[in-house]
Formats: C-alpha cells, sequence, structure tokens
C-alpha cells in the first residue's frame, strides 16, 4: 500500500472453511458480497477472493461449479478466471473485481482501501 | 516406387475413382473388391448429434460404425449381395455413385496417395422408393504392380441418422 | 380434439376381436387414429427403455430419449441419482438440449435463455431482474416437467409418464428371470460400448417389434443370404428343434431355443464363440444349466412396446414411432463390463457386420416390413385379415420357466400375447383398471 493511504485489514474466513476445490460466500461490512475460492492446484490450493456476483444476472457464483480456476455461474454457465475476475465466455462480459489475500495463522485475510 | 503429384498422376486418380464408381452401380463387387490391396481397411463410422464442445467428437474408432472392415469383411458382404437369396436386391437397387471434390495429395509412403472426394449414392428401387446419402471420404491410394489400389478409406457420413431402411452398397 | 381416444370405431378395432382365433386386423398398422390412441395409451404410458446406465457415467452426463413422440433429457444428476424431463422449456416450448447425448452442467434455451440445472429445476432466466419485479412469477413451478417415474433393471434406464404405472419390477414381472440371461450371466454386470445408430424405416412400429418378439420363422427364410453370407450354410430347420419355446409376460417376448451359442456364430468370429464357450460353467453356475443355454441361443427378444435385442448378436434397440408408417431405429451393442477389449471389439464388429443398416441380415428385413406397411394403403387389402394363428394348442407348464409358455419356437404365440397385451392397453383408460382387470 501507498503511503497516506488508510487501509482496513478483514479477516473474512478460516481457510480450513474452504473445501480444497470449493468456493465459500463470505460478507463483510461496507462490502459486495465475496467469493473465496480454493484451486485446488496440486500443491496444497491457492486462495482468491473476488466479487460474488455474476457480472451478467445477480446470481451468486458461490452456487455454482468451480472447474480448475473457472468459476461457472449456475445460471446461464458464465466463467470467469478466479485469478484475475477475467470473463471467459458468454453471457459473461464485464470482470470480477479481483481482492488480493494473503493466509494469516490460517486465517484468509483482505486489505481494502478507507474511504 | 515415388509418385509424383503430376498431372498424369492426378488424372489417372479421377479415372480410378470414376471406374470405381462405375463397378458399384454396376453391382460388379467382386472387381471392386480387388481395387483394395490385400491389408486394406474400409471404415464408416456411426456419426453422433454432439455438441461442438464435447471432446468425444461425433465419431470415433472405438464406437459403432457401419463399416469397420477388413478385406475378408467385405468379402462377407460381397457373399450376400451376390446370393440368389439376398431378396431386398431383387429386383434390384438401381444405384449411381457420383464422385466429385477430388484433391490428391502426397501420402506418408512414397507409394501412397492421400486422396479426397465427396460421394453421392442416389438409390432407386421399386417405382417410387428412392434415397440419397453423401459421405466425405479420405483414402490412401498405394501403387501396387503398377496399379492404383485402395489401402486405407474412411467414409463419414453428414447423416447422424441414416435416411433409409439400409445401407446396400458401398460408399 | 382427439379422434384416437374418442372414437367407437377405435374402440372396436383395439378390442382385436379375431385373436384368439389366430386373426388380427391390418388396419392396427395404418390407421391414424389408432396410432394416436397408441401414444396415448402405450407410450405414454408404459415403461419405456431410455439408456443403459453405463452412458451416464458421471454427474451432467446426459443423453436425449424417446418415450413414443415425447422426447426426454436423462441425465446423472449432482447426486448421482438418474433424473428425465422433456426436451421442451417451459417458457415457448422450444428444445433446451439440441445433442443426442454429452457433458453439461444443464441446459439453456437458446431461444430466450431460460436455464435448469441438472435437476430440472429453473435456474435463470435472460433479464431475470425484470421477472424477479413481476408479480405472482414463480421460478418453482417453472422447471422442466420430470418423468412420472424412473428406475433401473440391471443396467436398463426406463422412465414412464404415467403415475399410475406399477413399479418397473411389477411392470417387467417374471420377465426378469429371462433379462438376466443377458444381463446378469457375468457378475460385473454389462454396458453399451460407444455410440449410437439411428435409420428410419418406412414401417408400423409394432411390424418390427412383433419380429423380434417371436418371429424365428422368418429367420430361414428372410435371412437365408445373411446365413450363407456369415456360415456358409442355411439357418438350420426351426421347426424341428426338440426344445424350444415361445415365452411371454406382460406382452414381454422372448423366442428361443437352447443352443447356447447359435446366435453368436453368426458373427463368425472365434474370439466371441471361445469366451462364450470359456464362461459357460460360470454361467451355468450363475443362472442354472437351462438359462446358460440360452446366452448366446437362436433367439430374439421384446420388452413391451418397442425395445428388443438379439441374445448373442447383443444388438439393443428400440422402434420408436414417427407416425404409423414410419420407425425410426436405434440401436446399440452391448457387452459384458468385464469382458477383455479383444472380446468387447469383437462382437462391436459383429453386431454392426450382421444388424445394422448395412448389415447381412438386417438388410432384408426393412424391405419386408415397409412392404408389409405400405400394402395396406389399399382399401380393399386393409379389409383382409392376417394369419397369426400357428401354435394355437402349443400353450405348456415348464417345471422352470416362468410366463406363459409354448412349446416350439416357430409359433406366433408370443406375438398373438404382444397384441394381447397392446389390446389390453389400448382399451383400458388407466393403469389403475388394467391392472384390476390383471389381477382378476
Amino acid at each position: 500500500m501507498s503511503a497516506g493511504t488508510d487501509t482496513r485489514r478483514i479477516v473474512l474466513c478460516r481457510l480450513d472453511d474452504v473445501p480444497l476445490g470449493g468456493v465459500r460466500r463470505v460478507s463483510a461490512a461496507g462490502l459486495e458480497p465475496l467469493a473465496v475460492v480454493r484451486v485446488d492446484d496440486g500443491a496444497g490450493g491457492s486462495v482468491h477472493v473476488v466479487s460474488d456476483t455474476c457480472t451478467h444476472e445477480d446470481e451468486s457464483l458461490s452456487e455454482g461449479d468451480l472447474d480448475g480456476t473457472v468459476l461457472v455461474c449456475i445460471a446461464h454457465f458464465a466463467e470467469f478466471d478466479v485469478r484475475d475476475g477475467r470473463p471467459l465466455c458468454f453471457p459473461a462480459e464485464r470482470p470480477l473485481t479481483v481482492y488480493p489475500a494473503t493466509i494469516e495463522e490460517g486465517d484468509v485475510v483482505i486489505e481494502v482501501e478507507q474511504p | 516406387m515415388t509418385l509424383a503429384l503430376d498431372v498424369a498422376t492426378v488424372l489417372e486418380v479421377h479415372a480410378f475413382l470414376a471406374q470405381e464408381a462405375r463397378l458399384l452401380d454396376a453391382e460388379r463387387y467382386p472387381e471392386w473388391l480387388e481395387l483394395f490391396t490385400d491389408d486394406a481397411h474400409y471404415w464408416m463410422p456411426g456419426v453422433e448429434n454432439r455438441s461442438r464442445s464435447d471432446p468425444m467428437g461425433s465419431y470415433g474408432p472405438q464406437r459403432m460404425a457401419y463399416f469397420d472392415d477388413d478385406v475378408s469383411d467385405l468379402r462377407k458382404r460381397i457373399q450376400r449381395f451376390m446370393s440368389a437369396t439376398a431378396w431386398a436386391e431383387d429386383p434390384p437397387t438401381r444405384h449411381l455413385h457420383v464422385v466429385s471434390n477430388v484433391e490428391v495429395e502426397p501420402g506418408e509412403r512414397t507409394d501412397e496417395l492421400r486422396v479426397h472426394s465427396v460421394v453421392v449414392n442416389y438409390r432407386a428401387q421399386h417405382d417410387l422408393d428412392a434415397a440419397t446419402l453423401y459421405g466425405r471420404r479420405e483414402d490412401v491410394l498405394r501403387r501396387v504392380a503398377g496399379e492404383l489400389r485402395i489401402a486405407r478409406r474412411t467414409v463419414v457420413l453428414p447423416h447422424a441418422a441414416l435416411p433409409a431402411k439400409n445401407l446396400n452398397t458401398f460408399l | 380434439m382427439n379422434a384416437g381416444l374418442d372414437n367407437p370405431a377405435v374402440d372396436e378395432l383395439v378390442r382385436l376381436p379375431g385373436l384368439d382365433e389366430g386373426r388380427i386386423d391390418r388396419r392396427i398398422f395404418w390407421d391414424a387414429d389408432v396410432y394416436e390412441r397408441e401414444l396415448h395409451r402405450i407410450f405414454a404410458r408404459c415403461w419405456n427403455f431410455v439408456a443403459h446406465e453405463s452412458q451416464l457415467p458421471r454427474p451432467g452426463s446426459f443423453r436425449t430419449a424417446w418415450l413414443g413422440e415425447d422426447q426426454v433429457i436423462v441425465v446423472r444428476r449432482r447426486d448421482g441419482s438418474l433424473g428425465a424431463y422433456l426436451n421442451s422449456c417451459p417458457h415457448r416450448g422450444n428444445r433446451v438440449c439440441l445433442a443426442e447425448a454429452g457433458q453439461a452442467r444443464g441446459f439453456v434455451c437458446n431461444y430466450h435463455g431460460w436455464s435448469f440445472g441438472l435437476d430440472g429445476a429453473l435456474r435463470g432466466m435472460h433479464e431475470a431482474g425484470v421477472y424477479d419485479r413481476e408479480p405472482g412469477f414463480d421460478r418453482g413451478a417453472l422447471g422442466l416437467t420430470p418423468v412420472a417415474q424412473l428406475d433401473t433393471y440391471k443396467g436398463l434406464v426406463f422412465a414412464t409418464f404415467d403415475a399410475e404405472a406399477p413399479s418397473l419390477r411389477d411392470y417387467l414381472g417374471a420377465f426378469t428371470y429371462y433379462l438376466d440371461v443377458v444381463l446378469d450371466n457375468d457378475e460385473g454386470g454389462t454396458e453399451f460400448v460407444g455410440g449410437r445408430i439411428t435409420s428410419v424405416l418406412g414401417c408400423n412400429w409394432k411390424i418390427a417389434a412383433e419380429n423380434f418378439a417371436g418371429d424365428a420363422l422368418h429367420a430361414g427364410w428372410t435371412h437365408a443370404s445373411g446365413a450363407e453370407a456369415m456360415l456358409g450354410r442355411p439357418v438350420p430347420s426351426l421347426g424341428r428343434q426338440p426344445e424350444s419355446y415361445h415365452v411371454s409376460v406382460n406382452g414381454h417376448a422372448w423366442e428361443f431355443n437352447l443352443d447356447t451359442v447359435g446366435n453368436a456364430a453368426t458373427l463368425d468370429d472365434p474370439v466371441v464363440l471361445d469366451y462364450l464357450r470359456g464362461r459357460h460353467a460360470d454361467v451355468v453356475a450363475r443362472l442354472g444349466e437351462l438359462r446358460a443355454r440360452m446366452v448366446g441361443s437362436i433367439s430374439s427378444v421384446n420388452v413391451f412396446p418397442n425395445f428388443s435385442f438379439l441374445p448373442g448378436q447383443n444388438t439393443f434397440r428400440t422402434w420408436q414411432p414417427r407416425g404409423p408408417h414410419r420407425t425410426e431405429l436405434h440401436t446399440w451393442v452391448l457387452v459384458n463390463r468385464n469382458a477383455p477389449q479383444r472380446v468387447k471389439d469383437a462382437w462391436r464388429k459383429g453386431a454392426m457386420m450382421t444388424f445394422s443398416p448395412a448389415g447381412v441380415f438386417e438388410m432384408d428385413d426393412g424391405e419386408n416390413w415397409e412392404g408389409a406397411t405400405r400394402s395396406n394403403a389399399g382399401v380393399v387389402t386393409r379389409r383382409q385379415p392376417l394369419h397369426y394363428g400357428l401354435g394355437m394348442r402349443s400353450c405348456v407348464e415348464h417345471p422352470e420357466l416362468p410366463g406363459e409358455v409354448h412349446r416350439g419356437q416357430v409359433n406366433d404365440a408370443n406375438q398373438r400375447a404382444l397384441y394381447r397385451r397392446w389390446s389390453q392397453l389400448m382399451q383400458a383408460r388407466s393403469w389403475t383398471e388394467l391392472v384390476a382387470k390383471d389381477a382378476a
């Protein structure tokens, strides 16, 4: 974070609350619903946090499938890459917001800028 | 022997395929079979109506096929055609095989050619009993003792449902 | 509104008054009102074969299938169970699945983006926000219409649209004793090889179904050329087989003799015959001596109404009605799951060589069945009854064989049994009414 900007550290959930190869929806005060995604990369898993709402219609992506790093909406099978939020197929056209996440003592943590 | 892709060879392939079609139209099946090498494989896979994204594709080698034949299999089929008790062939089906879109390419071996073509089989029987079948073929033709022979033929139909009661010829 | 159901002339026709004297009225193969009634009272009512479980290996695996002219999507759901739904969007009626088979996360209608999960439930719509603001719009009430019942018997998946229909086990009844000959002769069970072959015949579906139900007579005549090609000799005279039978249960029918490998031999492949002979002792241990001799014998089967197969050649097929004079033939090949790959390959090739549109046996069938259908266009021809009078006094009690048993493979008993069941269903207003009659 650059000097002069206030950031807020938010604990979203315990890492163990998200199954390997699975997705968990979390809410945090002042933020849109988020999806904590634990990709099974064959090396213990990598954690990604993205906005949980499909950019096509207002569906919760954590209801959908995780296929590798691809999160699939249950409503129309729109696909997003959880690493960068990029939409991969119709009807998704706009990207998801990505929240860089870290694991601290077993917690999934993001930092967001204070307004 | 090396085959050069010269005009004469291309013309020879055209003539070969036209002669083959004429033998089939005339039900001269034993002569037709002589156009194949001893190790020939004749394959016409069944075609399934699957999505573009389906990794299975619409056909494949371990799946059901109209023909998945070696020469001895073809000989058995011909034996039925030639039988006096092949009831469905009498009165005969009047076949017309039209071969088009012929492309000649070098083969994997120096004595072989890869030949693409399209075949249309119009079949008429009795008064108004008729059907039209289509296929895209990929052949491997081999030079054997100076003559072209079919070493491998794949016929892919566009029909996921064969629009006929049977397939009583070769394509 | 429905000429097939509200027509006293059809009521009289489907009673089949001549059946017990061995006569059938040809109009049942031609009349459009009879056909319409069949769609309601046979195909929308009976258990129809829709898939083999091996074709639906994991969640999202699907196939489309037909119950009469109603198409369904048969799918393996997320929880591993099987479902089947009408392939028609409740919004404007378009198909939601255009592929015959594959792997899907769900099904989305191409028209307006209505989207359905593997459980058939409505998951979303294009412009969903507009719907959500619509008072009274209820997603929960707008899923794909499921079949009334779906069940499996040893790998075969069946479905019915009729909630009143008896359970699949009761529908098959004692016929499972015979089905086990092909479905349970090995501990590993069965599977279908990949692919399906489809062709179109200009015949009434019943002419094909009754052929497999009981027509051993045609084998030696119709298929003389096929036998010559594959065996180098004619089909043996089946009328002189000392131990051969027509058996039927609830209209399901199996004709057979006990020669063990007579059908299988027509594949002319030692790999298949060696496999069957090598397994014979095991099959005897599983099924007993009698049924072990049925595994690949000269025989044919129809499960009512339109699901047929040939033990030995292992071709499995449905005769899908497409109007009174047209039938779509769907074929698959069954193999034992535990059989070596080369045995499976031999069966796949052999079944195609004998019973596919280019098969040396099947080629002569379609011509006959089309002729037997089309001749009935003639109004005078149509008035002439057909002879189904063979084996009128052949019914026997058998110490082992369940169902209605007739001695003699060259017989019309199974065909009569098929049409008797057909007649009962065509007359009955409901399954409940028919089951009550069955019990009486």
